[in-house]
């Protein structure tokens, strides 16, 4: 899979990046929506909301157990997945892609250079298990 | 020895049965049916309409079973008759349990003239007894600017007139009653808005258990607007037009208003029994008012506002009216309420504990890690137990989700007996059961349960 664009957070959710631009989508990683398993609710933040990096900016149930997702960066939300409402599965199904949650209009660029390139988070997660 | 009861509802005849027992001559003067609010515009109607919905909920949805051949629709009709089965079956129990009791029914309105006499109203007769218990309930409580009309504006008592289901129905108050009223419409099928003054829906509760129940009211898409007062109604021909202090405004067919409870003491007004600023009775920890002889069991005394509290207060009036000395024991009372999920809690809420200084631990488990979830099909919700961490006793418990008010009895009991989180923990939980859900919450105070995932 190329995830050229993406950036990792070690709470197990991305950013990709679209050029120079400061609006974000946000998402959560395959490895989360594995461990998660069947998605079958997400509580989606508000649209034009404050987030901070590092808080919870969502929460997804599972049929096994519920979890935060945890906001990459800090910054607005500006657009929320509609989708997810009524098909939270497709979290599942394409976590990097359709399966997206929001797009942020980061407050603080240089938060990304915290975070961690598809390899680097490859490793991070080898290294947690 | 002669006892005359004023009302029929659950304090009131308790308190007869009570009495009768200890051998008293009883007579039990109601003024419209037997049973009073629970019975007939209360607990039991409201539950049996949401049993009957509940089913047709699950009947619709695809996951139970593949239903495309055969069309699933409620009918007003079908379950008010529904309804008027149950409540007269209980009424006609009731009835005969009375009778077989020995007691003298009086249909009448009483007031008292002073601490051994009524006279009533339609026989115009005097009644003497040597004590009397007022049991005679509480009503819809109404807003200054919001008149029940029997049309548009109407309250608890008045829904059950309807002969059409609304569109739309706004409800003023997120309390129990108004919750469960949004749910009963929900599920018939009305677009549901609710409005609440306080912060969250179901301000008494704990506030982990109103925060669960907000999402479960976005899941089925029912409206919410907390911390917000009404600014203006207006009435239109064929709606009503609400607008809240933020200016938004909301429009539906009817509203209901469901802010509380006002006392029925209008028949002590020519007495000195001693009312509270609500008019309510006041009594003491004997559930004597400020008169000697006069007793004040159920809601009148604004205490509780529930029916299993009315029939222990009923219980211990009679006891004491009868020449006993039994305290009131208020300390833990569980309570239910049937809304998205059904909600239920017994003991100390977590601010409480917090308030009283009280050094606390909690666990929550959710009902989506166990089996019995799954198979009902219901995984929404959690059990969350408090803890006094220096005595490992449980002191609060609170439940949202399936069956929460059948099993909260066994945290309740818990807590009644001061039983310890490792001693509950001990007990085997059978399997499959939703109560294994609350051993799994106790044991998690000490980090043990085992259905538990990481995230």
């Amino acid at each position: 899979m190329k995830l050229e664009n993406y950036k990792f957070h070690k709470e197990h959710t991305w950013v990709k990046i679209s050029g120079k631009s400061k609006k974000v989508k946000v998402g959560i990683t395959d490895y989360a929506q594995e461990s998660l398993g069947d998605i079958v609710y997400i509580e989606l933040p508000e649209i034009d909301t404050h987030i901070d990096a590092n808080t919870e900016m969502a929460e997804i149930e599972s049929t096994k157990t519920s979890s935060p997702v945890i906001a990459p960066v800090s910054g607005t939300v500006v657009e929320i997945n509609e989708e997810l409402i009524n098909h939270p599965e497709i979290i599942n199904d394409d976590p990097y892609g359709k399966g997206w949650i929001a797009v942020i209009e980061m407050e603080h660029p240089d938060e990304l250079e915290d975070l961690m390139d598809y390899e680097e988070y490859e490793g991070y997660l080898e290294e947690e298990a | 020895m002669k006892v005359l009861v004023i009302g029929g509802g659950p304090a009131g005849y308790v308190s007869a049965l009570t009495a009768r027992r200890l051998g008293a001559e009883v007579v039990l003067i109601e003024k419209d049916e037997l049973g009073g609010t629970c019975l007939n515009r209360g607990c039991i109607p409201t539950k049996t309409f949401i049993y009957s919905l509940e089913l047709l909920d699950k009947f619709k949805n695809q996951k139970y079973s593949n239903h495309q051949s055969f069309k699933i629709s409620v009918d007003l009709a079908t379950l008010m008759q529904r309804k008027n089965n149950v409540v007269e079956t209980q009424k006609k129990g009731l009835g005969m349990l009375l009778k077989q009791a020995g007691i003298n029914i009086i249909n009448d309105e009483a007031e008292l003239i002073n601490p051994e006499t009524v006279i009533l109203k339609k026989s115009s007769k005097e009644i003497k007894a040597d004590r009397i218990i007022v049991a005679t309930g509480s009503r819809p409580a109404q807003l200054p600017m919001l008149d029940f009309d029997g049309e548009k504006i109407l309250s608890s008592n008045e829904l059950w007139n309807l002969k059409n289901i609304p569109q739309s129905i706004t409800i003023i108050g997120a309390g129990a009653i108004g919750c469960e009223f949004a749910w009963i419409f929900h599920l018939l099928g009305s677009k549901v808005s609710l409005i609440e003054l306080m912060p969250r829906v179901l301000p008494m509760e704990d506030e982990e258990i109103s925060k669960a129940l907000e999402r479960l009211f976005r899941k089925r898409k029912i409206d919410f607007y907390t911390g917000t007062k009404i600014e203006d109604l207006k009435k239109n021909h064929d709606s009503v037009e609400i607008t809240l202090s933020d200016r938004r405004k909301i429009k539906s067919d009817i509203v209901l208003v469901s802010v509380g409870r006002a006392y029925n003491t209008e028949l002590l007004n020519n007495t000195d029994v001693r009312l509270g600023n609500k008019k309510e009775i006041i009594v003491d920890d004997y559930m004597q008012s400020s008169i000697e002889g006069v007793y004040a069991a159920g809601d009148v005394n604004g205490k509780w506002l529930l029916a299993h509290v009315a029939y222990r207060e009923g219980e211990v009036a009679a006891k004491n009216a009868l020449g006993n000395r039994e305290k009131m024991d208020y300390t833990v009372i569980p309570s239910t309420i049937f809304t998205v999920s059904q909600v239920a809690s017994a003991g100390l809420k977590e601010f409480e504990a917090v308030q009283k200084g009280i050094n606390i631990k909690k666990a929550s488990f959710p009902f989506r890690a166990i089996g019995k979830a799954h198979v009902t099909g219901e995984i929404d919700g959690f059990v969350k137990v408090i803890i006094d961490t220096d005595s490992d006793t449980i002191i609060g418990a609170h439940i949202i989700g399936p069956m929460a008010s059948e099993i909260i009895h066994e945290l309740a009991l818990a807590i009644k007996l001061k039983a310890k989180a490792k001693q509950l923990k001990q007990l085997i939980h059978s399997h499959p059961t939703l109560s294994e859900c609350i051993g799994e919450a106790v044991a998690d105070i000490h980090g043990e349960a085992i259905h538990k995932l990481e995230r």
